[in-house]
Parts: C-alpha cells; sequence; structure tokens
C-alpha cells in the first residue's frame, strides 16, 4: 500500500505544476524530448501493428498472389494478368457475378423492404413486443445452422415444404428448389432473409420510435391519409437509419458465405455459386490460391467501390435535407 | 538464417491450423518430442476421417501392445481444410508423423514437393502378401511411397430380400443386368442409387459406363492420351444418359450417401431402391443400418456392357504415409511397418471390417470373400478409380459437368465439350 501511495503524489504533483515549468524541464532532458516526440506514436502502434498484420499484409500479399499461379506447394509462379484475363471467360465467375446480384437485389427487395413494412405494422401494434421477440430468434442462429434447416424444408424429395405442397393438394407446386437454377439461389435468399428479418425490424422500429410526432400531426391535419403520411413524412424521416439498414444489408449480400455452403456448396454445377463461394471454393477446394485471389480482388474492389459510392450519394442527400 | 517468405508464413499457418486442433497433451507430446530418448511413444495420425477415430486407436493399442508406438488420431471434418494443412505443412517439422492420402495425382503432388518418405522396403519385406497392382498405385518413379490404409473394389451392392422377392439373379453380363434393371423398375422399385450429394459421386456412373464399354479407351484417357469428346466416351455418356431418362436411377437431388449423411439406406433397406454401385468401404455403413452381409444385401460386379472386353474392376486405395519431415520419421516408418504386416492388417480389418488388401488377412464380410474370389478367378483387371486416376483440377471440372448430366441427361457433347477444355489446359502444363 504504501509503495502505492508515492507514485499517486508524484503524480499529483506534477498534475498541479505549472505547465511551462514541466515543459522546460522535460525540453532541458534530450532523453525526455525524445520520449514526448515518441508518445502519441507509441500509443498508435499495437493498433498499427495488429492492422498492418491482419489487414495490410494479408491484403498486399493477396494482391500478389492473384499474379501468380500456386497451388500450394510448389514455389508460386508469377503470370502477371492472367487471372483477371481469365476471370473474364470463366463461366463459373459469370454465374457467381449474376447470383451476388440476385442476392443483393433479393435482400434489398425482400430484407429491407419486407423489413420496414413489419416495422411500421408492428409499431402500432399491442403484440410489438412479443412479435418483435419471435421475429428476432432466427438472428441468434449461426448461418450454418440455418442453412441446415432450410435444407430440410427445401429438399426435393424429403422436403417439408414439398410434402406440405403434396398434402394440400397443390404437388404440381413442388419443385426441385436447390437444384434448378436460378431458383436455388432465391431459395437460399429467403432463407437468409428469414434469418436477417428480425435485426431489420429491430433497426427500423428504432428510427420510427425516433420520428417527432409533430409532424405527422401537422399531415394527418392537412387531411393526408395513412399512404401519404408515410410516403411524404414517415419514410423521408426515416432516412437516416434506412442508410444504415441497406449499407448493412449490402455488404452481407456480397459476403455471403454460410448459407450457400450449407445448403448446397454453390452447386449443382456451380449454379448457385455467389463471388465469396468461388473465391473460397477457387482457393480451398481447387487449390488454385492464384485464381482465387484474383476473384478475392474483384469482390473486395466492387464491394469497396459499392459501398463508398452508396455511403457518399446517401450522406450528400442527408446534407441537402 | 531462415528468411520470411510467404510459403514460410503458411508452413507455420497450416502448423497452426493442426496444432490449434490437437487436444491438449497431444500437443504437449509434439512439443516435447512425444516419446522417450530410444523412441517415439505416441505418433499422431492426421486424417479427414472423423468416424475412423476408434478405429485409428485400437490399431495404436494393438500396435503398443506389440511394443511399437501408440498412434493418437488428429481428425479434421472438412477434407478441404484438412489438404490446405497438410500442404502447407508438409514442408515443416510441424507435419503429424503420419498422415491419410489419395493415390494417384493427388500423391504424385505431395511425392514431388517430398513431403512423403520412401517406403520401398517395407514393401520389398511384404511383397508376397500384396497384389503388384495396389503397390503400383503408390509408386513413383521406382519408388513407393505409402501403405494402404484401406482397400475398396467397387462394386455393385443389392437388396438381397428384393432380389429374391422378384427372382433375380446378380447378372453376369449385360443382358442380364439390363433384364434387372426393368424388371424392378417394372415392379415399382428403383434399380441404382444416384446423387450429386457431396458433389464427388457424380463421377461414378461416368466412370462404370466407359469401364463397362471401353476399359482401354478409360486408360488412355485418364493419362491425356485421348479426349472426353472421342466417340467412345460419347458412346458410354449416351448409354448412361438413356437409363437416366428410363428412370433407372434415384433422383440425384434428393437421396445423399458417401461418406457423409445417407438418406440412401432407408430407401435400400426399405427395398425401394435395390442397387448401388460403390465402394466396398460402405458395406459397414449398410451394415451399420441393420442389414446383414450375405443375408440381406450381397455384391457383384457391374457386368462389362459389350462382348469381348477384359473383365476389369475399378478399384479405390487410399494411402497411409510417413511424412519426410515429420518428427519421428524413423520410428513411423517402423510402426508403418507393423501396420502391413499380418498382425498389423489383423488388428486393422479386425477393428473396420474392411476389405483387406493383405492375401494372408481374410476379409470379415462373406461379400468381400466372394468378390475377391471372383476376381481372382475371372482375371479381372484392377483399374483405378476416377477420383484418383487423373488430374484433379480435371476431376474437379468433371464432377460438376457431370452432375449437370445427371440432372439434365441430353446430348453429352456439350459437357463433354467443357470438361475436355479444362483436361487441354491442364495436360498442357503437365505434359
Amino acid at each position: 500500500m504504501a509503495s502505492d501511495a508515492k507514485p499517486r503524489k508524484a503524480n499529483a504533483g506534477k498534475a498541479t505544476a505549472p505547465e511551462g515549468t514541466e515543459v522546460a524541464a522535460e525540453a532541458s532532458r534530450p532523453f525526455g524530448r525524445l520520449a514526448a516526440a515518441a508518445a502519441p506514436y507509441l500509443y498508435v502502434t499495437p493498433m498499427v501493428l495488429l492492422v498492418g498484420v491482419f489487414l495490410l499484409f494479408p491484403a498486399a500479399d493477396t494482391i500478389w498472389l492473384s499474379l501468380t499461379k500456386w497451388n500450394g506447394i510448389y514455389p508460386p509462379t508469377f503470370i502477371g494478368f492472367d487471372n483477371y484475363l481469365n476471370l473474364r471467360t470463366d463461366p463459373a465467375f459469370i454465374t457467381a457475378c449474376l447470383n451476388t446480384v440476385y442476392w443483393i437485389a433479393g435482400l434489398m427487395l425482400l430484407q429491407v423492404a419486407l423489413g420496414l413494412a413489419l416495422a411500421v405494422l408492428l409499431n402500432t401494434s399491442p403484440l410489438a413486443e412479443l412479435y418483435k421477440r419471435i421475429l428476432y430468434l432466427p438472428a441468434a442462429i449461426s448461418g450454418a445452422a440455418i442453412g441446415v434447416i432450410w435444407y430440410a424444408i427445401f429438399n426435393n424429395q424429403l422436403g417439408i415444404l414439398n410434402a406440405a405442397l403434396r398434402f394440400v393438394g397443390l404437388g404440381d407446386l413442388a419443385q426441385a428448389w436447390l437444384t434448378t437454377p436460378p431458383l436455388n439461389t432465391f431459395s437460399m435468399i429467403v432463407a437468409a432473409v428469414w434469418q436477417g428479418l428480425g435485426p431489420t425490424i429491430i433497426l427500423f422500429l428504432v428510427g420510427l420510435q425516433t420520428i417527432p410526432r409533430d409532424p405527422i400531426e401537422a399531415a394527418q391535419t392537412d387531411g393526408a391519409n395513412a399512404w401519404q403520411v408515410f410516403r411524404y413524412v414517415t419514410l423521408p424521416l426515416l432516412r437516416p437509419i434506412t442508410v444504415v439498414v441497406v449499407g448493412i444489408n449490402l455488404i452481407n449480400s456480397f459476403k455471403v458465405f454460410d448459407i450457400i455452403w450449407t445448403m448446397t456448396q454453390g452447386g449443382p454445377y456451380r449454379s448457385s455459386e455467389t463471388l465469396a463461394v468461388t473465391m473460397y471454393r477457387e482457393s480451398f477446394v481447387s487449390f488454385q490460391f492464384g485464381y482465387g485471389a484474383s476473384v478475392a480482388m474483384v469482390l473486395t474492389v466492387v464491394a469497396f467501390a459499392v459501398a463508398v459510392f452508396y455511403i457518399r450519394a446517401m450522406f450528400q442527400r442527408l446534407e441537402v435535407q | 538464417m531462415e528468411t520470411l517468405t510467404r510459403r514460410t508464413v503458411l508452413k507455420l499457418g497450416g502448423a497452426a491450423i493442426i496444432a490449434g486442433t490437437l487436444p491438449p497433451w497431444l500437443l504437449e507430446a509434439c512439443t516435447s518430442g512425444g516419446g522417450t530418448s530410444s523412441g517415439a511413444s505416441t505418433l499422431q495420425v492426421s486424417n479427414d476421417k472423423v468416424t475412423w477415430k476408434p478405429w485409428f486407436e485400437q490399431v495404436g493399442a494393438a500396435s503398443k501392445s506389440a511394443g511399437g508406438p501408440s498412434w493418437k488420431p488428429n481428425e479434421f471434418a472438412d477434407t478441404s481444410t484438412y489438404q490446405a494443412a497438410i500442404r502447407t505443412s508438409g514442408g515443416s517439422s510441424k507435419v503429424p508423423d503420419l498422415f491419410t492420402w489419395w493415390s494417384g495425382w493427388l500423391m504424385k503432388e505431395i511425392v514431388d514437393a517430398g513431403y512423403a518418405a520412401d517406403v520401398s522396403s517395407l514393401w520389398d519385406k511384404e511383397s508376397s502378401a500384396y497384389d503388384k497392382g495396389l503397390r503400383d498405385l503408390f509408386t513413383f518413379n521406382g519408388k513407393t511411397f505409402g501403405a494402404p490404409l484401406y482397400f475398396g473394389p467397387w462394386v455393385t451392392l443389392y437388396n438381397k430380400q428384393v432380389f429374391d422377392k422378384y427372382h433375380l439373379q446378380p447378372p453376369k453380363n449385360w443382358n442380364d443386368m439390363q433384364n434387372v434393371m426393368q424388371t424392378l423398375k417394372s415392379k415399382g422399385v428403383t434399380p441404382l442409387g444416384a446423387t450429386i450429394d457431396g458433389r464427388w459421386p457424380a463421377f461414378i456412373y461416368f466412370e462404370t459406363f466407359l469401364v463397362a464399354t471401353n476399359p482401354d479407351l478409360y486408360s488412355t484417357l485418364m493419362a491425356g492420351k485421348a479426349k472426353y469428346t472421342d466417340p467412345g466416351v460419347v458412346e458410354a455418356m449416351n448409354l448412361w444418359g438413356q437409363l437416366i431418362k428410363a428412370g433407372y436411377f434415384t433422383d440425384p437431388s434428393s437421396v445423399t450417401f458417401g461418406t457423409g449423411s445417407s438418406t440412401f439406406l432407408t430407401e435400400f433397406s426399405q427395398g425401394r431402391a435395390a442397387m448401388l454401385q460403390i465402394g466396398t468401404w460402405y458395406e459397414p455403413t449398410i451394415t451399420g443400418a441393420g442389414m446383414k452381409p450375405g443375408v440381406d444385401f450381397g455384391g457383384f460386379i457391374f457386368p462389362n456392357a459389350k462382348s469381348g472386353i477384359q473383365n476389369n474392376i475399378i478399384i479405390e486405395s487410399g494411402p497411409l504415409v510417413v511424412a519426410a519431415n515429420g518428427p519421428h520419421k524413423s520410428d513411423a516408418v517402423k510402426s508403418l511397418g507393423w501396420f502391413m504386416s499380418k498382425a498389423g492388417q489383423e488388428a486393422w480389418i479386425k477393428a473396420t471390417a474392411f476389405t483387406s488388401a493383405r492375401s494372408d488377412v481374410p476379409s470379415p464380410s462373406p461379400i468381400d470373400q466372394q468378390l475377391l474370389a471372383d476376381m481372382k478367378t475371372g482375371g479381372y483387371k484392377q483399374i483405378n478409380r476416377y477420383w484418383e486416376a487423373t488430374p484433379h483440377d480435371i476431376v474437379e471440372t468433371a464432377i460438376d459437368e457431370f452432375a449437370k448430366f445427371m440432372l439434365h441427361p441430353g446430348d453429352p457433347m456439350p459437357i463433354l465439350q467443357n470438361i475436355q477444355k479444362k483436361a487441354d489446359s491442364v495436360w498442357a502444363t503437365i505434359k
């Protein structure tokens, strides 16, 4: 205890000393000057090291790897931009690009639009708390488990969905949900929406509850009907939270992997791969690490460009408002 | 001093993957050398065969009883992760002492990279007990790298109860086979099991029909000396397509079997599907579903679809490899020698109930005993399975194309052209 007290006393003394006196004392000692100059850098060093080791080095290495041919055993061979040139004519890559667009559109239309609609309905419902909890439950399940659950639902012969359709006399509507492209991608989007809907609703509900009552009441006084109030008052006031929700779903649609891998592994015949799945498949199934890295670079650049473009556009609009 | 290259980092990463999956006691054993000054007391055996863990433990215990080191299995649930771990750690001393692998082109990669130890002397010692064709699967440039962990002829397993019910006999020729399939179909039983689940099973009937119609072409195709678009390959695909269209196969998108889950077993055991072309290693799985080998189910060698063709049988054998850079290489070689011996194989076959690769160790399954006798009397030539027989880059493309054909059995030419395009690019880098 006694040893603790001394430094505290010393620190207290330093804290109360005139500022100029301390600086002068520090400046009079070369080591002190150096330490003072280095202090800010020392504070940021841990984070710089972490970012460097776990982000910048792998990113730079991936760029280099994408310019090579490497199977993980023999030394990599530099092949310039051949991997990128081959991507242009690779049908699996083209299919993956198209499927990624389906995922973006699907999550935007279903998850965001449906999430907003349900949030508006729940906002005034007396059972909102109960529904919120129920709808949020799937978000607590891992993506892989979601894939397993929905595989059991969509399986052609043994799946619950086809069995239910046949049971109610709608057997003609039974489909090979997971083996018919692009139906298999749409089926998996439904599974992903089931998982992601809860958090989207919660975010929109938070947004709805922060909207002041005055403009809504003013619109109603002016004779606006429910749709007009929603369209011209609620929706514009929800824009800040909508920016966040759309941004999250945009990023999620680029990186979706676990649900696809557990439900179809990107098949059959690579028909349901997205860019993220193709990247994994080329790298860790086919052991074409260079080619996989080139897919990773394309995915990163496209996702980054879309995210930056979207965020800048949205914030410009917000500033205008 | 070694500079920090990407390969070094990835080697360390691979070692970290392996280390990350090791239980603490095994990690301690590895880092401390794992044994006494006179040799290792424990060898780590890495593999991607999760359900085989008790078998490795049993044979390791038998090894210990015989005065050798015990085996500690280290399983990877995912084959891709396992391959990546061995590929990236194989050149370092962090590689496990023994590891399972695949024969053929996948094995050639690790042999060329210097990851596998030469165990030719073990084969020389046991040469009379093993088929030379089996040794050839693990031999490169005159040296042999690895011992057979499993040996599985690919045969047609069939439900005996269903065959008896409809007075059918295992077919001896193609006419018999057609009769069996027609009869089963007419009785509402799906003749043959097929699936695309897990991807790899898509090649099963391609190799089956090509070997049954033109085995020489199969061999030259695997070696890159023929093309997928050759008339013989098209003929085999057309035969396969006709049988798919006739409804002789299960819906490949609904049924599963193989090394993962197996919904086919329900179809098979309840008599809704009658036959399955697969390795004999699948027998214990069927036995596990309550069917008795030789009583409830049997096996026969798929008949040639043309007359005048040499008898052939597709075989699959995966090696157990000693890591050339492993921490206890000499102990691992000795242990593998014991594993190949009669005592070692007796312990292994007793644990697994697999088909025995050693001539003086009988296979426990009456089906295997009969099949091995048929192979001997029929003079069957052993042909390596498609998965191992040709470069894996081609296989990866082909299985997706075969899956497409199984779902949409139309004109095979576009599918074969796609595979040939890949084959051309792969062989161009090899030759």
